[in-house]
């Protein structure tokens, strides 16, 4: 058996446009207006959860349980997150 | 507390496809409510679900859901209401299902790469909208042919049950052929809402709305904005109640004012016209003329839009954040359901509205009525000679013209007439007489009427515009102004095809636009911008064309 490799956070958070293709990260909060954050929470862009890059661009392409969302750059900038690595042998300490 | 609860698990079958088992049993205990397997699209399970509705509500000591009353009570929580409902959510997930595929969505992934993609999912885009509008064209035509065929024959019937008169006319001229010029699009907008059913159903609506963020930003326009203005090339009144997947007002409110520019059905009978006229022996030229007056009304709706977006309508559009769901093979059921429900809302809203539209433009053009002309009384006392000689077919054909005179006359005459002679002056500069006026103020029914009521005003009755419409357009070459100059010159056609393709003529569409922005302003805005911006771009045509000596 293979143990999942365990993951930390690290401080401090960035926007969400900031990652590349295929990283993640924990979202730590959102500042958006009224509107937008309940249209963001729907759609499960909400503190906490992990959320993934899968493309690059405007609009880009984000993974968040399960559900692939399409999220333009204006937005994304607005998502704060701390990004999650995984710590394998070389990265880690 | 709660009410007795029966929770639906749909798209079942997208589960099983997925190769994801969901412990029904472990989820209705641990959600203390019955939980039924079902799929809306295939209709799979939707009978055990009845039967468990039946069940819960004939057993009154149902349980309640205790746990789904905890997890909606967290409408309390400080911090995140979404946050703890996702994480139980995830939990409950993690608990009743398993996967046996690692990445179930790596089909989609592979497919997103292109169709999203800035060149290749643009190029994707077009080529899927190119063929979806040359299916609608082409399957449309038997049908529309049809109901067309049916709404002459119903006239014809009841042309006979009525006695000749007033109410006859109002009935087959006004009634039946109001509503059946309306109707006859009805097959283009059923197949257009099937089609875009089918599109939504497979996941690539979505992807669609996402390629257009990148162009319409740039406008001030949302990427959702395009399904409306796609289907406005049908009928802009769909398409301005389609408007209601825009989240943001003020978005929507533009697409719902910028809708109509877009070239609808009922302007193709007068485009084909106005371009026949224009080349009528160069295939290549009428069909780039064609193209170009799709793509004016498109550039100029786009163009108000960026116009609106800065004016009166102030702000940037509001950012996209949108689901890209799994690609799955569409249901034709769904998509038959939805057509069914645009169909009868389209029928709704519209009907009513141009019924009344109907009768008054038919009240124009009929009031007051005037005394047959000595000319007409001349030409069937001829017949009678003809026919009394033997010769049917010279009575035959003298009686029809005799009755086309008549018609003629009376439209000149009618308020219909007097407004084109009233407005004279005004379209004087945009090359226009008052015959192609009267055309125009007919049109305020429906576009398309200009057709039939130049072939009354010009030469052939409107039967024979129907059955040769080469016919029309000879007459229409030949006819004469005044001064004996030719009356459809290159620059009057082209000033007719631009007023055509930006004038708002069709007040269902106003009528549409107050129930759906709630205010009779938006409405009046849009008429009026419209036709203003359609009488300024006539005039610069016609004005332009003439001082380069082409007329």
């Amino acid at each position: 058996m293979i143990k999942p490799l365990p993951i930390t956070c690290v401080p401090p958070s960035a926007p969400l446009d900031s990652l590349s293709a295929g990283e993640s990260a924990v979202v730590s909060h959102v500042e958006a207006s009224d509107d937008d954050m309940r249209r963001l929470m729907t759609l499960g862009i909400c503190t906490g959860r992990r959320i993934e890059l899968v493309q690059c661009g405007n609009p880009m392409i984000v993974r968040i349980f399960g559900s692939r969302l399409g999220i333009s750059r204006r937005l994304a900038s607005r998502v704060m997150v701390q990004q999650c690595r995984h710590n394998s042998t070389t990265e880690s300490l | 507390m709660t009410p007795p609860t029966v929770l639906a698990l749909n798209m079942i079958d997208a589960a099983d496809a997925d190769g994801i088992k969901i412990d029904v049993a472990g989820l209705a205990i641990e959600l203390g409510c019955p939980v039924i397997p079902v799929s809306a699209r295939t209709g799979r399970g939707i009978d055990d679900l009845k039967r468990a509705l039946d069940e819960t509500l004939d057993n009154h000591t149902a349980r309640n859901p205790t746990t789904l009353q905890a997890a909606m009570a967290c409408h309390a929580c400080a911090i995140c209401p979404f946050q703890n409902r996702y994480t139980w959510t995830e939990g409950v997930a993690k608990r009743h299902a398993k996967s046996k595929t690692e990445k179930p969505d790596r089909h989609t992934e592979a497919i997103d790469r292109i169709l999203t993609h800035p060149v290749g999912g643009l190029a994707a885009f077009l080529s899927v909208m190119a063929v979806m509008f040359y299916l609608i064209f082409q399957l449309a035509t038997v049908p529309m042919d049809l109901i067309d065929h049916l709404f002459v024959t119903l006239g014809s019937v009841v042309a006979k049950w009525i006695p000749a008169g007033d109410l006859q006319s109002l009935a087959v001229n006004g009634i039946i052929g109001g509503v059946g010029g309306i109707l006859v699009f009805l097959p283009q907008i059923c197949i257009l809402f099937f089609f875009l059913a089918l599109l939504e159903d497979t996941g690539y609506l979505a992807r669609a709305a996402f390629v257009m963020e990148r162009l319409m930003r740039r406008i001030g326009l949302p990427g959702k904005a395009f399904v409306p203005l796609l289907s406005a090339h049908a009928c802009a009144i769909p398409a301005i109640m389609s408007t209601r997947v825009i989240e943001d007002r003020r978005d929507r409110f533009i697409t719902i004012l910028i809708a109509p520019l877009m070239s609808c059905s009922a302007r193709i009978p007068v485009y084909t016209l106005v371009i026949a006229l224009l080349f009528p022996r160069q295939p290549g030229l009428a069909a780039l003329t064609f193209l170009g007056a799709y793509a004016v009304g498109i550039g100029m709706g786009l163009l108000a839009a960026f116009v609106m977006k800065r004016t009166i309508l102030p702000g940037e559009a509001r950012p996209l954040v949108l689901e890209l769901p799994r690609y799955r093979i569409p249901g034709v059921r769904t998509a038959f359901l939805h057509m069914y429900d645009q169909a009868r809302m389209f029928i709704k809203q519209a009907g009513t509205v141009i019924l009344l539209i109907s009768i008054i433009l038919w009240a124009l053009a009929t009031y007051p009525k005037s005394e047959t002309p000595q000319e007409v009384h001349d030409m069937r006392a001829e017949a009678a000679q003809l026919a009394a000689a033997g010769d049917t077919d010279g009575a035959a054909s003298l009686t029809k013209e005799a009755a086309h005179h008549e018609d003629q006359y009376a439209l000149a005459n009618s308020y219909a007439g007097r407004l084109g002679r009233f407005f004279e002056p005004a379209l004087a500069p945009l090359g226009f007489n008052w015959q192609i006026g009267i055309g125009i103020v007919t049109s305020f029914a429906a576009r398309e009427v200009i057709v039939s009521t130049l072939a009354v005003v010009y030469g052939v009755g409107s039967d024979r515009a129907e059955e040769e419409p080469k016919s029309l357009y000879d007459n229409l070459r030949s006819a004469k102004r005044a001064d004996g100059s030719p009356v459809f010159t290159t620059a009057t056609a082209f000033s007719l095809l631009i007023f055509y393709i930006l004038a708002a003529q069709c007040l269902a569409t106003q009528v549409v636009t107050r129930k759906e922005t709630g205010s009779w302003k938006w409405a009046a805005l849009q008429l009026v911008y419209m036709n203003v911006l359609a009488y300024a771009a006539s005039f610069v045509i016609y004005q332009t064309l003439r001082a380069c000596g082409i007329s």
